[in-house]
């Protein structure tokens, strides 16, 4: 008995161990989860701007011209991008905005929250906005450069303060009183009567506004990282490690401009393709290569909205000597999850948008910081089979266009896939989706789709509907739909 | 170019939508009119895009922005000043680090006049030179004769290391040319006027430049309707922009009228000339052949590589009728490719003076008043020469036949080829050399073994035949394109919407 006993142990042990094995296995083959965009999980939002009327707020009626005519350009922007799907709902990213928001809340009574609505924008841009009416957007690109709770509640605080401190409003109320003052009248009448000089004094006219705009803005600025800072300390977060996230919006434009990002050759060097080009190459020196800054507009900083970052920075923490913030050409393995939804969100979206340049730029850039490797070897074969395909339809140039920088890795990216053989695409295609084993995953089967009809030409409609009868539920079917 | 008419106001509409309005109530308080793009060159290559706008008028001048693009298209940067009423930008050349822009007003009281303005990559305007509109007042003889010619013998170009050189078609009644160095510091190096040493008339034009020498084709001729001309080769130093040779172009009963002067791979300059017989009045005198050489552009001496007759040297792989004509037509050589393994593959029309059916009947109506000579354009050819010199083999490119009517009946083959090809009738419109001089490809337009016309980009395979890719876009409604020359190894494609009013600017890869 105790023998069989045994057996039937070892028997119930093998079998757990069998199936904790294969689940491990199964583990290992990530399937790629997209968030649901805005068009259908946001229907309530988008009933409700589609109603939006703009309230009676001026006696004057130019004025309440003029505040209608904003606010409903303001409402159109919005609506569009509810619509257009620029806006995602992301479960991870939105539950981390909506905890700080909560704490942020329950430790500031004093302040009115009720109509605060955060939402995750599809932007790769590192950078969050108050739209007015409670509307907080946060893009998916600053997510990237987020490396704990403190930063992104300084963040959201400060959006936040805009919208408690009704900064939107009073900017909008003062444009109007500008706008409807006689003296701007009676400016834009003679100009849209004078013979000459018009965009002159007309330019003249508007500089005055962008000056009075960029000095109040800079101002509020202020007042928001103010209010913000108090209503996360508040709330119980470390403001000296939040205020890190100013010295990091300096330099997030690395992502795009930096050539320290990645080592271009090496992604392709197994790949059956010439390798000619990354030799460099002489005899061509166009304009791209330099530096050239013929800038009529000389008063730019007086446009400027934001304060400087690192002022913003030793204001906050009381600290003179801001510490070096090595940012943003490596990815940390702080925050990882909310940094890998992020970053699968925005290929997603550069692939959805045609943006092909970027969504391999930022692959490439996921797999340097060692992000799931099937997931972005994916989404190169699909760019590779959409630029054939562009290439097919003579769009391949905007498809690729980044307009990048000299001397970054996006720029060498770029000149890479303008230059590129349309074989060497077909062949790319082919490589990265063979860098996956295949398997039954929609995910696979979506990247040979694209391959079978935008490259090899075959018969979409079959190609299409029997993917939708094996799949039907797949998470690309909306792209099929697109298409 | 007059397809790109309807692009400037579209473009302004653009950035004035875009950038200058603030909001809806606001739009339309001013205009922006696009008055000329224009294609930054450096050593022929395109390495960018200069877009120029008329932004304001005033009392007696207008205020204009100029916007400047990579090769790429991504705006680089842009500059403001004050002009003439009627400016235009002609073209734009890039050297060491500054931008040469060479304007042109036509004041329809003054006369007009011309002037360039250099900036460098900051911004900074480092010079203005004007040409002296005085030379000659509008309305002479010369003058007209000049304006119908400048497209022709007016030329800018960059001086590798140096700076520009301008050419202007002097109004003189001699005709001739003034010249101007700019140095790369935006100054006037020095300026010159060639013109007839014997006789009445001369035009010249500009060829190329090396760092040494302004090479320039020169015709001399009894009077201006003088069809006989003696040519020369002018070579002037890029330093004080003396003469340092002049030499004749008629050797031993040969006219040798220069096609193309470049760079080969070996670091020689190769001169392609054709080659045509000088018994022969110059303008009307058919083309025999081609001849390859190396110039030496400190003397100006050529050392013939080869003179290529097509009845001799070609007729293993064509099929002459006489020295000048094949059993497919005349012959037009448009430009010799130098391919890396010291090959070349000359490329070609065959063309024929034909009768028109229409011009015929016209010619009755009119009672011998009208022209019934049309000529035909027919396929194009690339005819390989091997490493010893030897014709190798001659490929055709078919396409559909293409009919231009001609002015008179008696117009000789010579003058007739000359005039099909300033008139842009070939379907040859230029030779891409790539971004590293590996792939030639020829660009060209016409019916390209289908019904439909496009454009059509050949790409020589090195060893033998050729790939063509074939910019035959799908017709849209309210949608046209337009196609001309983008950076090296690509196509530049103007798409416009007339419905929606936008633009959209495309490169594409001619291989």
């Amino acid at each position: 008995m105790p023998l069989k006993t045994t057996n039937v142990y070892t028997k119930l042990f093998c079998i757990l161990f069998f199936s904790i094995s294969c689940l491990q296995c199964y583990g290992q083959q990530t399937e790629i989860n997209f968030s649901a965009l805005s068009a259908d999980s946001y229907a309530d939002k988008i009933a409700q701007l589609k109603k939006y009327a703009v309230p009676k707020f001026y006696k004057e009626k130019s004025a309440q011209a003029w505040y209608e005519e904003i606010l409903t350009d303001r409402n159109k922007g919005l609506l569009t991008e509810f619509e257009e799907n620029q806006v995602v709902k992301d479960a991870l990213l939105l539950d981390k905005c909506n905890t700080i928001l909560k704490r942020i809340i329950a430790a500031n009574k004093n302040y009115n929250f009720d109509t605060i609505h955060l939402y995750i924008n599809r932007s790769a841009i590192a950078n969050a906005a108050c739209y007015g009416e409670g509307t907080v957007m946060i893009n998916l690109g600053l997510f990237l450069w987020i490396d704990n709770d403190d930063e992104l509640a300084l963040v959201i605080g400060h959006e936040l303060s805009h919208q408690l401190l009704n900064h939107l409003e009073s900017k909008l109320q003062k444009s109007i009183t500008m706008l409807t003052s006689d003296e701007f009248i009676a400016e834009l009448k003679n100009i849209k009567k004078a013979d000459y000089g018009k965009f002159d004094r007309y330019r003249k006219l508007m500089k005055g506004l962008n000056i009075e705009n960029g000095k109040h803005s800079r101002y509020k600025e202020s007042e928001a990282d103010s209010l913000g800072v108090i209503l996360i300390k508040n709330a119980g977060y470390n403001t000296a490690q939040a205020a890190k996230v100013l010295l990091k919006l300096d330099k997030v434009d690395n992502l795009f401009s930096s050539g320290k990002l990645y080592t271009l050759k090496d992604f392709f060097a197994q790949a059956p393709i010439e390798q000619t080009y990354f030799q460099k190459k002489v005899k061509y020196n166009g304009l791209s290569g330099m530096t050239v800054t013929m800038n009529a507009d000389k008063d730019i900083d007086s446009i400027k909205t934001h304060p400087d970052c690192i002022k913003r920075y030793q204001t906050i923490t009381g600290s003179s000597n801001p510490e070096n913030v090595n940012c943003c050409t490596v990815l940390s393995n702080a925050y990882k999850d909310i940094k890998e939804n992020a970053m699968l969100e925005l290929v997603r979206y550069f692939y959805e948008n045609n943006r092909l340049g970027l969504c391999t730029h930022l692959c490439f850039f996921a797999l340097q910081n060692q992000y799931d490797a099937t997931t972005y070897n994916y989404f190169l074969s699909l760019c590779f089979s959409k630029l054939f395909y562009n290439d097919k339809k003579l769009e391949r140039f905007s498809a690729a266009n980044a307009y990048a920088d000299a001397g970054s890795n996006l720029k060498e990216l770029q000149d890479f896939l303008f230059n590129c053989n349309t074989e060497d695409l077909e062949k790319l295609s082919a490589y990265f989706l063979n860098k996956n084993a295949a398997d039954n995953s929609d995910d696979y089967a979506f990247a040979k789709l694209m391959y079978n009809t935008q490259i090899n030409m075959k018969d979409e409609t079959t190609f299409y509907s029997n993917f939708k009868t094996k799949y039907p539920n797949s998470k690309y079917n909306y792209l099929i739909q697109k298409k | 170019m007059k397809k790109l008419n309807f692009i400037p106001t579209l473009i302004a509409l653009l950035i004035s939508a875009n950038v200058f309005a603030q909001s809806k109530t606001l739009e339309n308080v001013v205009d922006v009119d696009l008055q000329s793009s224009v294609e930054i060159t450096n050593n022929k290559q395109i390495v960018g895009y200069a877009f120029f706008y008329k932004i304001d008028k005033l009392k007696k001048s207008a205020m204009f922005r100029l916007e400047i693009l990579d090769e790429n298209l991504k705006p680089l940067g842009s500059n403001e000043f004050e002009g003439p009423k009627d400016l235009i930008l002609r073209r734009a050349v890039y050297e060491s680090n500054q931008i040469l822009l060479s304007f042109y007003d036509e004041d329809k009281k003054d006369g007009y006049e011309r002037f360039v303005k250099i900036f460098d990559l900051k911004g900074k305007e480092t010079g203005t030179i004007p040409y002296d509109p005085e030379k000659v007042k509008k309305g002479m003889f010369g003058a007209a004769v000049a304006k119908s010619a400048e497209s022709i013998y007016e030329g800018t170009d960059n001086v590798e290391g140096k700076g520009f050189i301008c050419v202007y078609q002097s109004k003189a009644k001699t005709g001739g040319v003034d010249l101007q160095m700019i140095s790369t510091t935006g100054k006037l190096k020095w300026e010159k006027n060639v013109t007839i040493d014997k006789g009445d008339r001369t035009d010249l034009y500009l060829l190329a430049t090396t760092p040494n020498t302004i090479l320039l084709f020169e015709m001399d001729r009894g009077s201006i309707m003088a069809r006989d001309a003696e040519i020369f080769l002018l070579g002037l130093s890029t330093e004080d922009g003396k003469e340092l040779f002049k030499k004749p172009l008629d050797v031993k009963g040969v006219s040798y009228e220069p096609m193309l002067i470049k760079n080969s791979d070996d670091g020689k300059l190769k001169i392609v000339s054709t080659m045509s017989n000088s018994d022969a009045k110059f303008a009307n005198a058919k083309p025999i052949g081609f001849s390859i050489g190396e110039l030496n552009d400190i003397t100006g001496d050529i050392k013939v590589i080869k003179d290529f007759n097509y009845m001799n040297d070609l007729s293993t792989v064509l099929d002459m009728k006489n020295e000048s004509k094949s059993e497919d037509g005349y012959i037009k050589a448009h430009n010799i490719c130098m391919m890396p393994d010291g090959s070349m593959v000359l490329v070609g029309e065959f063309f024929r003076k034909t009768v028109s059916a229409g011009g015929m009947a016209m010619k009755l109506i009119s009672r011998g008043g009208a022209s019934a000579a049309q000529a035909t354009i027919e396929d194009m050819f690339l005819l390989r020469i091997d490493n010893n010199l030897k014709a190798k083999s001659l490929e055709k490119i078919e396409k559909d036949k293409e009919r231009v009517p001609l002015p008179t009946d008696g117009l000789p083959i010579g003058l007739m080829a000359r005039l099909l090809t300033y008139t842009h009738s070939f379907g040859y419109m230029y030779t891409d050399e790539g971004l590293d001089g590996q792939k030639k490809t020829i660009v060209a337009r016409g019916s390209f073994g289908d019904e439909k016309y496009g454009t059509v980009a050949i790409t020589i395979d090195p060893k033998k035949g050729f790939t063509q890719k074939k910019f035959n876009i799908e017709k849209e409604k309210n949608i046209s394109y337009y196609i001309s020359r983008g950076k090296p190894g690509t196509v530049l494609i103007m798409k416009y919407n007339s419905k929606e009013k936008t633009i959209a600017l495309n490169i594409e890869k001619v291989n």
